[in-house]
């Protein structure tokens, strides 16, 4: 009987990622597949009638999953609570802007719900694909079946993790050893030394070199 | 070309002819190519789903902590009356899939959608 339902909603909640996956594409992709207002239209035109159909299955999902386990329910949410508002900010965002954003013939406004469409998209499917590895990474539940994460500590994978860090080969407590007991502690002590904007760059550089060769 | 393979092993092919009732703008290599991709992400998420079963939420303090779907499931009569409604939202759910697959079903225009004017 369990197993049948673990089917079920699990079965709700790939209906959803399949149906919905194509809008976070076309979302994600509109400013580079779509370069005239009219162009950008019509991406909105192939997910605007459909998106609402899509999200039933993520309330069916998240419905059947209070009914039939409530306990992983009242974990998960309370651990991740910011990355959920999160994610339901950029739902609700994403569902202004395509049904508000065309309704006003004026380019500042459409630019800018396009900004915000373009933006929930990216945020909606870096969420949900850190919920994803979450989940199989496991997170740090007590015997009472409480967790805690921050949203992201310094993005690396080793010692305390939060809910962002997946990111190899950055060595920041180093530096904190060195500069203070936080970022914050390092960007202002940085900030007050001459040159400290030429070396803010140079380690913006750094980060995008070793970035760019994780994910190589 | 796999997902095509994909599409042909599984014994979908006779299920593609009833695209015309979700998709009809799609045929041919388009419609295959099409479905083989979403079975594809489908086969992916059910094995893990399938693999990581019956732990629900992995503990990385202790294994004993971790949530399984025994220990977190509601009292079997919650069960039992979820085994009622569920189905009538199932069916309420797909009901909605039709109908808005078959409203707009076609090719994207801009005139047609409900989201307004550029």
């Amino acid at each position: 009987m369990i197993a049948i339902w673990y089917a079920v909603v699990s079965f709700m909640l790939i209906v959803y990622i399949v149906l919905d996956g194509r809008n976070f594409g076309a979302g994600m992709l509109q400013w580079f597949v779509a370069k005239t207002p009219e162009e950008r239209r019509q991406v909105i035109a192939a997910i605007g009638p459909l998106w609402t159909w899509h999200e039933v299955w993520l309330l069916g999902f998240g419905g059947t999953l209070i009914a039939i386990f409530p306990r992983l329910m009242a974990s998960a949410f309370a651990g991740y609570y910011l990355a959920l508002f999160l994610i339901l900010w950029c739902l609700i965002l994403r569902g202004i802007s395509l049904e508000v954003g065309g309704h006003i013939n004026d380019r500042l406004w459409q630019t800018y719900w396009d900004f915000i469409f373009v933006c929930s998209n990216f945020l909606l499917a870096i969420l949900f694909g850190a919920a994803a590895g979450n989940v199989a990474r496991g997170v740090p539940l007590n015997a009472d079946g409480n967790f805690s994460m921050a949203f992201f500590t310094d993005f690396n994978v080793r010692g305390h993790v939060g809910l962002l860090d997946w990111v190899h080969g950055i060595d920041c407590d180093s530096r904190r050893r060195n500069a203070g007991s936080s970022w914050r502690d390092v960007s202002h002590a940085q900030d007050r030394r001459p040159g400290a904007r030429s070396q803010r760059k140079t380690r913006r550089s750094i980060f995008g070199s070793r970035l760019s060769r994780c994910f190589s | 070309m796999v997902q095509s393979v994909l599409v042909d092993r599984i014994g979908c092919n006779r299920c593609l002819n009833y695209r015309a009732c979700f998709w009809p703008e799609l045929v041919g290599a388009n419609c295959e190519h099409f479905v083989g991709s979403n079975f594809l992400i489908v086969g992916l998420l059910a094995t893990g789903a399938a693999a990581i079963f019956p732990v629900m939420l992995h503990s990385t303090l202790a294994p004993e902590n971790s949530l399984t779907a025994y220990a977190v499931a509601s009292s079997p009569t919650t069960l039992l009356r979820a085994s009622f409604w569920w189905p009538i939202g199932f069916a309420l759910a797909v009901f909605y899939f039709v109908f808005i697959s078959r409203r707009y079903a076609g090719k994207v225009s801009v005139q047609r959608d409900t989201q307004g004017f550029y």
